[in-house]
């Protein structure tokens, strides 16, 4: 992993890759959490990395960018600023460097998603125009499509990511969590989605496996496995104790949605280590720590 | 009509404001760039292509608005992605969300470029799958897509061309106006390729001809794509011919076997979905065109 960089180290998932991968540089403009030991390589912004021309590097893992759907859309240019410009960017950078693997990150929510129940693969219909933040991450895609020949990429369409994390997120574990631990009451908007819901550490290995395989194009991250919200709250109100209670309000997202992992698993032989369960435990053990 | 017109002071802007301005249709005309003196059309400005002017303009209630602007030219394009992006795909964006949050709702009509499908020997349909090549490409890919977006989730109603290779007076460059060019200046000169590369090259008189009607029959665009082009292929080397023998000068070409980064072997395009829309519109014929062009330079 010396060879392997990942930018945007200060967000939810970059630290959970750094921790478990300490060989990975990190590169930002914001330093990681205190307890990693990963290098760091400080940069003000994305418009000169001239700095990194001396840094050996072949693998590149992009984190940057806005996961914030509820802003984004409220405003369309947040996500282009946030999520289309910097891969620009970066994309123009690398270009003139001979990279092996370059990974970043779009969503499920790409998918039309025209059978709820039926998993879908990276061979479903898309409908790039559904919202302002999906339509944010289809111009990443198409993005990364442009370079391909000068930077092969693997774009991944990653599921309802979950885990600890210090940073106040608008997410629904993270919120739970957050809540769980400073109010009485707790709410979800609705408790009947069925989604997949994969723990970071999983995903990391799924990444760092992925960005070290031949592969280029999209992939689906998940665990292929989906439980409706509810499985979720229910883990949740067990471990801490409190009661967490629906406002039966409609969500943005599908109701059912389920991964199709398969090419995945072809790719890397991975496969996750934690249940639901187990996953949440641990992220309420951690987050207890920090309030 | 009331019409504004987005890029008015370009090529195929310039000539669709004064078709507009003749008609007796009452023509807006702005750019981001520089005015163009010559033409006769009294509101045109130079303005910021930001959201507050483009609600400001939309106040006038236009019926018809046309996005001509952005950088027009691949050459330029070839090193630096963000003047593409910021002249062109940040200021439609502006504009789609000026027009997403004003009560005037006119149609949009976006000119975007053969380009962005990218290397296919087929004769293009809309529906064929984009690969642009080049950031010029990319950018008009980018914006087609910012357009499909608005159309269908803000109720705009926004149509796109797709422009291929036009030629005419007042054109200074593309293959036409330089080998013009050098005809006229030099006795033995070099064109860009192999010469069997094949443009729909369309002149501009009918292309304009194309794009009124269309804009004319389809009022509210739903997100509709439209080649607009001649519909009649020919190779390079033959344009070539055909303009030597109309300076009627003794000059010797050839080619230079190599094509630039962005160019491709063949553009031709499948015009039935214009065409079953506007229907039969005569076309200037090509030794005409080509006339009339050399004998503007």
């Amino acid at each position: 992993m010396k060879n392997t960089v990942l930018f945007g180290g200060s967000g939810f998932f970059g630290p959970i890759i750094l921790k478990k991968y300490p060989n990975i540089i990190s590169i930002g403009r914001t330093k990681p959490p205190k307890e990693l030991k990963n290098k760091h390589i400080q940069i003000k912004n994305l418009n000169n990395l001239r700095k990194l021309d001396s840094i050996n590097f072949d693998k590149v893992i992009f984190l940057i960018g806005s996961s914030n759907h509820h802003i984004i859309n409220k405003n369309v240019n947040i996500g282009i600023k946030y999520n289309f410009e910097p891969l620009i960017k970066i994309m123009e950078y690398l270009k003139n460097r001979k990279i092996k693997k370059f990974i970043c990150f779009t969503t499920i929510l790409l998918y039309k998603n025209e059978k709820p129940g039926k998993s879908v693969s990276e061979k479903g219909k898309t409908d790039p125009y559904k919202n302002n933040y999906v339509f944010s991450k289809h111009l990443m895609e198409e993005t990364v499509n442009f370079y391909k020949k000068s930077v092969p990429s693997i774009i991944v369409r990653l599921c309802n990511i979950y885990g600890y994390s210090k940073l106040k997120r608008p997410d629904l574990v993270p919120t739970i969590m957050q809540d769980v631990f400073k109010k009485k009451k707790i709410f979800v908007w609705n408790t009947k989605p069925v989604r997949d819901f994969i723990f970071a550490e999983d995903a990391a290995d799924a990444v760092v496996k992925l960005v070290n395989s031949n592969y280029t194009g999209v992939v689906n991250i998940g665990t292929g496995k989906s439980y409706p919200v509810e499985t979720l709250t229910n883990i949740i109100s067990s471990v801490s104790k409190k009661q967490i209670l629906s406002k039966n309000k409609k969500v943005s997202g599908p109701y059912k949605f389920l991964t199709n992992i398969n090419l995945l698993k072809k790719i890397t032989k991975w496969k996750p280590k934690y249940t639901l369960k187990k996953g949440l435990v641990k992220t309420y053990n951690i987050m207890k720590n920090y309030y | 009509m009331k019409i504004c017109i987005f890029g008015g002071n370009g090529f195929i802007g310039s000539n669709l404001a004064n078709y507009y301005h003749k008609n007796k249709h009452k023509v807006y005309v702005y750019t981001q760039t520089k005015v163009n003196k010559n033409l006769k059309i009294k509101n045109n400005f130079k303005i910021r292509y930001s959201e507050k002017n483009f609600t400001y303009i939309l106040n006038k209630k236009f019926d018809l608005v046309y996005f001509l602007s952005g950088n027009s030219n691949q050459e330029t394009s070839k090193s630096d992605i963000y003047y593409d992006l910021t002249s062109t795909f940040n200021t439609f964006v502006n504009l789609l969300e000026a027009v997403k949050k004003n009560k005037s709702k006119p149609p949009i009509w976006f000119a975007s470029s053969v380009v962005v499908y990218g290397s296919n020997n087929k004769p293009l349909k809309e529906n064929f799958e984009r690969n642009p090549i080049s950031y010029y490409a990319l950018t008009k890919y980018l914006c087609e897509n910012a357009g499909k977006f608005y159309n269908d989730n803000f109720n705009l109603n926004i149509g796109i061309m797709r422009i291929f290779s036009t030629f005419g007076p007042g054109l200074k460059k593309l293959v036409v106006y330089d080998t013009i060019k050098k005809i006229n200046s030099i006795n033995n000169f070099k064109v860009f390729g192999t010469g069997n590369e094949i443009r729909d090259l369309a002149f501009i008189d009918d292309q304009i001809k194309t794009i009124t009607t269309l804009c004319n029959k389809i009022k509210k665009p739903q997100g509709d794509i439209f080649n607009i082009a001649a519909g009649k292929p020919y190779t390079i080397k033959n344009i070539v011919k055909k303009l030597v023998k109309i300076s009627k000068k003794k000059v010797l070409f050839s080619f230079t076997k190599k094509r630039r980064s962005f160019d491709t072997k063949n553009f031709i395009a499948d015009k039935s979905k214009t065409n079953k829309i506007i229907g039969f519109i005569k076309k200037t014929p090509i030794d005409v065109a080509l006339k009339k062009t050399y004998d503007s330079n």
